[in-house]
C-alpha cells in the first residue's frame, strides 16, 4: 500500500514537472474518450436499452415472412395470430397491435397524435403497468366494449395539464368518445411515438381475416424459452397452417427476433459505424500518446537505469511508469466525460427535432452509470495501451549501456517501436477518411441525383378526414375537392393537388396487381407494386414528366371506367412505354370489387425512397378511391412557408376540427429522407478529420524527435557534404516511407472493412477507387506537410555545433 | 595553395567578446603537412574548422587557390570545400547503422558521381586501405584503429586535395595511432596536403611543418 502511494505522489509530480507532455495527453486523450463516451451513450440509449421494460430480452416480434415472395419483415394477419396464440407453449403473453391516426378533438385545437389500437394483454408483454388506472381486460376487445383508452404520459400532461382526475374524463378520438382508463410511465415510447393506446374490436369479421396483413405481433418469452426454441414451436404452427389454408398461406411462415434487435434495424448501422470509427480514433489518439511517452523516456533511461543499478525489479520500475500513464489515463477520461456531455449535446443538437419517434430510447441519451463505467473502462484500457509498450521498452534490463554511454541512448527497437505505432495510426486513420469520402460520396450523389420531381418551393402538409366524421367516399372526395380550389386561391400557390403519401415520406401503399391477358401468377408469385393515390394535378406540380398518354383530368370520376397511370419502370416490364398506352390491371382480388383499370399514361420514375431501387409503380385517381389521409402539395412562387398559415386557414374554415399537420417544404421531406446520410457524413468526416489531425501529429512528433536525436548524425553527413535539399529529402524520405507503408496497410484495411459500411452508402460502391485515390492523396499531403516542418529544422543543423561533442 | 590574413574569431561573451583566434596570418602550400599544436582551448579545433569551410563567422581574409573564400556565399564555399577537403574526426564520426562499404559511398553520394562510378571508387579505395574483407561489416564491429581507418579512407575517396584531421588519434592506443600516422604520411607522398590537430610531439614529427597557437594567438611556424 505504501509503495502504491509512493508510486502515486512519485507519478503525479513527474506529470506536474513536464506540463506539455501531460497537457497533450490529457487533451488528446480526452478528445478520444470524449467522441467514444458521447457514442457509447448512444448505443446504450438506443440500441442496448431502448426500453426500459423488465426483462428486455424475453420480448420477442414476430413477423410474417414469404420466401416465395421474397419478403421479410411483413405484418401479420388476424386470424393467424389467433392461431398462433393458441398454438404455441412459448409465451407468456403474445399481442397483437396495429396503428391507427388518432385524431384527438374538444380541446383547444384539434391534435393528431399516433395511436394504436391493441389486444388486451399488450402491456403484459411489455411488463409495464399504468401509473394511474387500469390496465386493459379481454372484456375491452370484444365488440361494443371497446370505447376505452390509455392514453401516454406525454400526452396526459401536455392535453390536460396532469389533471388527477382523469380517469372521470373521456376523451374523443375519431369523433369516438373514449373513457380514459389509464395513464402509463414517462418516456414509455412503445411502439415509437404512441400517445393513445385503444383496444381493438374483436368482431368476427375481423378474427377470421387471413388475408389482410396489417398487423404488428409481440410476445414475451417464457422464462428460460429462446428465441431458436420458439422459432422452431412457430415454424411447426405455420407448417400447419399452411397446409390448412393453402389459398391464404402458401409460403407463410413467420420470424422470431428479439424486439430490440427488430427495433433498432431501420438506425443501428450508423450507430454501429461511427462506433466503430470513434474506437480508431481512441486507437490513434493512444499510438500518439504512447509515442509522447517513448520519446520522454528516452531521456529517463539514465534515471531508470540507475534505479535498476540500485535494486528495483523489472516490475517495480514497469508498476512506476504504468501508474503515471493510468494517472494521465484517468485525468483524459474526466476530460473525455466532460467533451462526452458536448458531444451528446450536439448529437441532440444534430438530429430532426421529433427523433423520438424514430429512435425508442432518445430520451434517455445522457451520461449515466453504465456509461460512466464504460468511460472508465476505456480509460484503464487506453492507459494500459499507451503505457504498457514503453514501459517494457523502457524497464527493460540494459544497465550497462545507458550506465555507460549517455549519448547513445536510442536503441533501435524503440525507434522500431514508435515508426510501427506510426504507421499503424497513419494505416488507422487512413481507413476512417475512406470511410468518410464514401459516406460523403453517398450524400453528394443525394444531392446530385434529381428524384425525379422538383422539390423546390413546394409545401406540404397532411389531412387527415376521422373516418367517423367522413364515412361516405363521395363526401370525402367533395371535400378535397373542394379544399383544393381554396388552397389555389391563396395568392402565392401556382398549383395544388394530393396525393396519399409524398415521395420520400418514409411510406408507401402497396399491392398486388394482375395484367389482362397474363395468366394468373401462382399464389406467392404475384405482381406486386406500390401505388399512390392523387388528384388531377399532382404530376404537373410536382414536375413530374408524363411521357406517354395523358395526366389525371377532372373527367376521371368515380362510377365510370377507372383509369391508372404506370411509371417507366412499370410499363417496361410488362409492354413498352408505347404499348403500355390502353392496357389493363386490376388490384389481386374479387373481380366484382376489384374492376380493371385502364393504363391512360406513362410517367417518369419517381424516387419514392432513397435506398431502394425503383420498382413498378402506378397511380390511381383520387376520386375513384377516394383515401381519407392525403397529403396536401402546393407549389409556390413564394417561399412555401410563407404561406403555410393561410393554407391551414382554409382547411378549418372548411372543417374546424381538421387536422393539417406535418407541415413541411418538400425540400424539408427531402432533407429528413436523406438525414441519415448527411448526419453520417457530417459526424464520420468530423472524427475522420480528427483522426488525419491526430495521425499527422504522430508522423510530426516522430519525425521531430528523430531529427533531435538525429543531430550528430545529420552534421557529419553535412560535413561530408550533404547540401541543404540532400538532407531535406533525407528526413522527408524517411517520414514518407512510414507514411506510404501506412497507407498501403490502410487501404487494404478499408477494402476489408468499409463493407459494413453498405448499408450508409447509396450511389456509391464500398470500394469506390476515386474515394480510395483522393483519400490517399490527401493523407500523402498531410504527412508529407508533417514530414516537411521537422525536415526544415534539420537543414538547420550546423554541423559546426553537432561535431563539437567528441 | 591555403592563405589566411588577419583572420579572427570571437564569441559574444556578455556585453563583450571573447577572441578564439586572433590576427592569423597562416600559409599551406600544396603537398605540406601541417601540425597544429598547443595547449586545450587554445583554438585549434575553431581554426581547423574555419579551414574546413564549415564555419561562417569570423572576420580577415581567407585565400583558397586565390579565390576569396570570405566573399563567397554558403553555396558556393560548400561546392569548393566539396571539390577539395576531406576530413578526419577525432571520434571517428561513422554511420554506426550502415556498412563500411555504405560509409564510404556517402560523400560520394553528396558529389556528382554515378551510381556506378561510385562502386568502382569505393572498391578502390577499399583495396587501397586493405579493408575488402571488412566492406559488410558495421563500425561497431571494428576495433577503435579500424574505424579511424575507414574514417581516413571516407575522408579521401571523393579524391581531395587537402585533408583536415583533429586530434585523429586522440582515442587510439600508441600502436594503432602509429598505423593511422603511416597512412597520413603515405596519403601526404602521394600528394596529398594534409592538416592535423594533435597534442603528440610523436604525430607531429611525421609532419614537415608545426604551428603553434597559445590562447588565439600564432605563436610559431607561421
Ligand atoms: N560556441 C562557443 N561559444 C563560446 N565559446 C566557445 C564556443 N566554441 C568554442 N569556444 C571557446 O573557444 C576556445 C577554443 O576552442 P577550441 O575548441 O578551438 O579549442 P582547442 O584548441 O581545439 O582545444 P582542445 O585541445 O581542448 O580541443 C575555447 O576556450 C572554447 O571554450
Ligand atoms: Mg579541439
Amino acid at each position: 500500500m505504501d509503495a502504491f502511494l509512493n508510486d502515486i505522489r512519485y507519478a503525479v509530480r513527474n506529470l506536474i514537472k513536464r506540463p506539455g507532455f501531460t497537457l497533450i495527453a490529457v487533451l488528446t486523450l480526452g478528445i478520444g474518450i470524449g467522441a467514444n463516451t458521447a457514442m457509447f451513450s448512444s448505443i446504450y440509449a438506443l440500441l442496448l436499452k431502448p426500453l426500459a421494460f423488465p426483462e428486455l430480452d424475453r420480448v420477442v416480434a414476430i413477423w410474417d415472412n414469404n420466401p416465395i415472395r421474397g419478403e421479410v419483415h411483413n405484418e401479420v394477419a388476424m386470424a393467424n395470430y389467433l392461431d398462433w396464440r393458441a398454438q404455441t407453449q412459448s409465451y407468456e403473453h403474445l399481442a397483437l397491435y396495429r396503428w391507427f391516426n388518432a385524431n384527438i378533438t374538444g380541446l383547444d385545437q384539434p391534435e393528431r397524435v399516433q395511436g394504436f389500437a391493441v389486444t388486451a394483454n399488450f402491456l403484459d408483454v411489455t411488463g409495464v403497468k399504468p401509473i394511474l388506472g387500469r390496465n386493459f381486460t379481454e372484456e375491452d376487445n370484444q365488440p361494443g366494449k371497446d370505447v376505452v383508452a390509455i392514453i401516454s404520459h406525454s400526452l396526459w400532461q401536455r392535453s390536460f395539464g396532469g389533471d388527477p382526475n382523469i380517469l372521470n374524463k373521456t376523451i374523443t378520438i375519431n369523433t369516438y368518445q373514449l373513457a380514459v382508463i389509464g395513464v402509463l410511465p414517462e418516456h414509455f415510447n412503445f411502439p415509437k411515438g404512441g400517445e393513445v393506446y385503444a383496444p381493438i374490436e374483436l368482431t368476427p369479421e375481423v378474427t377470421s381475416n387471413r388475408t389482410l396483413h396489417g398487423f404488428y405481433v409481440i410476445g414475451r418469452l417464457n422464462p428460460g424459452v429462446s428465441i431458436e426454441q420458439a422459432q422452431a414451436e412457430i415454424d411447426n404452427v405455420t407448417a400447419r397452417l399452411e397446409k390448412q389454408y393453402p389459398e391464404t398461406n402458401t409460403g407463410l411462415g413467420a420470424t422470431v427476433y428479439s424486439l430490440v434487435d427488430d427495433m433498432v434495424r431501420a438506425y443501428d448501422k450508423p450507430i454501429w459505424v461511427t462506433m466503430g470509427f470513434v474506437g480508431f480514433v481512441l486507437l490513434i489518439a493512444c499510438a500518439n500518446i504512447a509515442n509522447l511517452m517513448l520519446a520522454r523516456a528516452t531521456g529517463r533511461h539514465k534515471e531508470i537505469a540507475l534505479r535498476a543499478a540500485l535494486g528495483a525489479t523489472r516490475w517495480r520500475i514497469m508498476r512506476q511508469l504504468l501508474t503515471e500513464s493510468l494517472i494521465v489515463a484517468l485525468i483524459g477520461g474526466a476530460f473525455g466525460v466532460l467533451l462526452g456531455f458536448w458531444g451528446i449535446d450536439a448529437l441532440r443538437w444534430g438530429n430532426p427535432g421529433d427523433a423520438a419517434k424514430f429512435a425508442a430510447g432518445w430520451y434517455q441519451l445522457g451520461i449515466n452509470v453504465p456509461v460512466l463505467l464504460f468511460t472508465l473502462g476505456i480509460s484503464i484500457f487506453s492507459g494500459l495501451v499507451f503505457g504498457l509498450a514503453p514501459a517494457l521498452q523502457v524497464s527493460k534490463p540494459n544497465l550497462n549501456d545507458a550506465l555507460k554511454d549517455g549519448a547513445r541512448q536510442v536503441s533501435g527497437s524503440s525507434h522500431r517501436l514508435r515508426s510501427s505505432l506510426v504507421v499503424f495510426e497513419v494505416a488507422l486513420s487512413l481507413v476512417l477518411l475512406v470511410g468518410a469520402g464514401l459516406s460523403i460520396r453517398s450524400f453528394l450523389y443525394l444531392v446530385k441525383t434529381s428524384p425525379g420531381f422538383n422539390p423546390d418551393n413546394v409545401l406540404t402538409m397532411r389531412i387527415l378526414l376521422p373516418w367517423g366524421k367522413y364515412p361516405e367516399e363521395p363526401k370525402r372526395a367533395a371535400l378535397y375537392h373542394d379544399l383544393l380550389q381554396r388552397v389555389k386561391a391563396v395568392p402565392g400557390v401556382e398549383s395544388a393537388a394530393f396525393v396519399n403519401y409524398l415521395p420520400l415520406g418514409g411510406s408507401n401503399s402497396s399491392d398486388d396487381y394482375l395484367v389482362e391477358g397474363d395468366p394468373v401468377p401462382q399464389p406467392g408469385r404475384e405482381n406486386s407494386g406500390r401505388y399512390r393515390v392523387a388528384t388531377p394535378d399532382y404530376f404537373q406540380t410536382m414536375r413530374i414528366p408524363i411521357i406517354r398518354g395523358r395526366g389525371f383530368s377532372e373527367q376521371d370520376k368515380a362510377g365510370i371506367q377507372p383509369v391508372v397511370i404506370v411509371n417507366e419502370t412499370m410499363a417496361r416490364k410488362h409492354w413498352s412505354v408505347q404499348d403500355a398506352i390502353g392496357k389493363r390491371i386490376r388490384f389481386n382480388g374479387p373481380p366484382e370489387k376489384n374492376p380493371w383499370m385502364e393504363i391512360v399514361g406513362v410517367v417518369e420514375d419517381v424516387t419514392h425512397e432513397l435506398n431502394l431501387a425503383v420498382t413498378p409503380e402506378y397511380y390511381l385517381p383520387h376520386a375513384q378511391d377516394p383515401w381519407n389521409a392525403m397529403a396536401l402539395v402546393a407549389r409556390t412562387t413564394v417561399d412555401p412557408t410563407s404561406i403555410a398559415g393561410q393554407i391551414r386557414q382554409q382547411v378549418w374554415t372548411i372543417d374546424k376540427d381538421l387536422p393539417a399537420y406535418e407541415v413541411r417544404s418538400m425540400n424539408e421531406v427531402w432533407g429528413l429522407a436523406a438525414s441519415m446520410y448527411s448526419f453520417s457524413s457530417v459526424t464520420l468526416g468530423f472524427f475522420a478529420v480528427i483522426a488525419l489531425l491526430l495521425a499527422s501529429l504522430g508522423i510530426y512528433g516522430v519525425m521531430a524527435f528523430a531529427v533531435s536525436q538525429r543531430t550528430q548524425e545529420l552534421g557529419i553527413r553535412m560535413a561530408l557534404g550533404a547540401t541543404t535539399s540532400d538532407v531535406l529529402k533525407l528526413v522527408v524520405k524517411h517520414g514518407m516511407k512510414l507514411a506510404l507503408l501506412g497507407i498501403g496497410i490502410g487501404l487494404v484495411g478499408a477494402w476489408a472493412l468499409t463493407r459494413f459500411m453498405k448499408a450508409l452508402l447509396v450511389g456509391v460502391e464500398a470500394t469506390d477507387l476515386l474515394t480510395f485515390a483522393v483519400v490517399s492523396g490527401c493523407l500523402f499531403i498531410a504527412a508529407l506537410l508533417a514530414c516537411y516542418l521537422p525536415a526544415r529544422r534539420a537543414t538547420k543543423v550546423d554541423p559546426l555545433v553537432a561535431l563539437r561533442y567528441e | 595553395m591555403i592563405s589566411l590574413r588577419g583572420v579572427e574569431k570571437a564569441f559574444p561573451h556578455g556585453p563583450t567578446k571573447t577572441y578564439v583566434l586572433r590576427r592569423i596570418d597562416l600559409d599551406i602550400k600544396p603537398g605540406e603537412f601541417v601540425s597544429i599544436m598547443g595547449p586545450s582551448g587554445a583554438g585549434k579545433s575553431t581554426l581547423l574548422h574555419i579551414l574546413g569551410m564549415h564555419d561562417q563567422s569570423w572576420s580577415g581574409e581567407y585565400f583558397f587557390d586565390d579565390v576569396p573564400v570570405h566573399t563567397l556565399d554558403g553555396k558556393k564555399r560548400a561546392a569548393l570545400r566539396n571539390r577539395n577537403i576531406g576530413f578526419v574526426f577525432q571520434s571517428y564520426h561513422l554511420l554506426d547503422d550502415q556498412t563500411v562499404f555504405e560509409n564510404l559511398e556517402l560523400p560520394l553520394s553528396y558529389r556528382d558521381v554515378s551510381k556506378k562510378d561510385r562502386q568502382s571508387i569505393v572498391c578502390d579505395t577499399l583495396d587501397r586501405f586493405q579493408m575488402v574483407g571488412k566492406k559488410d561489416l558495421f563500425p561497431t564491429q571494428l576495433s577503435g584503429g579500424q574505424q579511424q581507418l575507414v574514417g581516413i579512407a571516407r575522408a579521401v575517396v571523393a579524391s581531395p586535395r587537402i585533408i583536415l584531421a583533429d586530434e585523429p588519434t586522440g582515442n587510439l592506443h600508441s600502436a594503432q595511432g602509429k598505423e593511422i600516422m603511416d597512412m597520413f604520411k603515405r596519403l601526404n607522398d602521394e600528394g596529398t596536403t594534409i592538416v592535423q590537430v594533435t597534442h603528440s610531439e610523436t604525430n607531429a614529427a611525421y609532419g614537415n611543418r608545426i604551428v603553434r597557437l597559445e590562447d588565439g594567438w600564432i605563436v610559431n611556424g607561421q
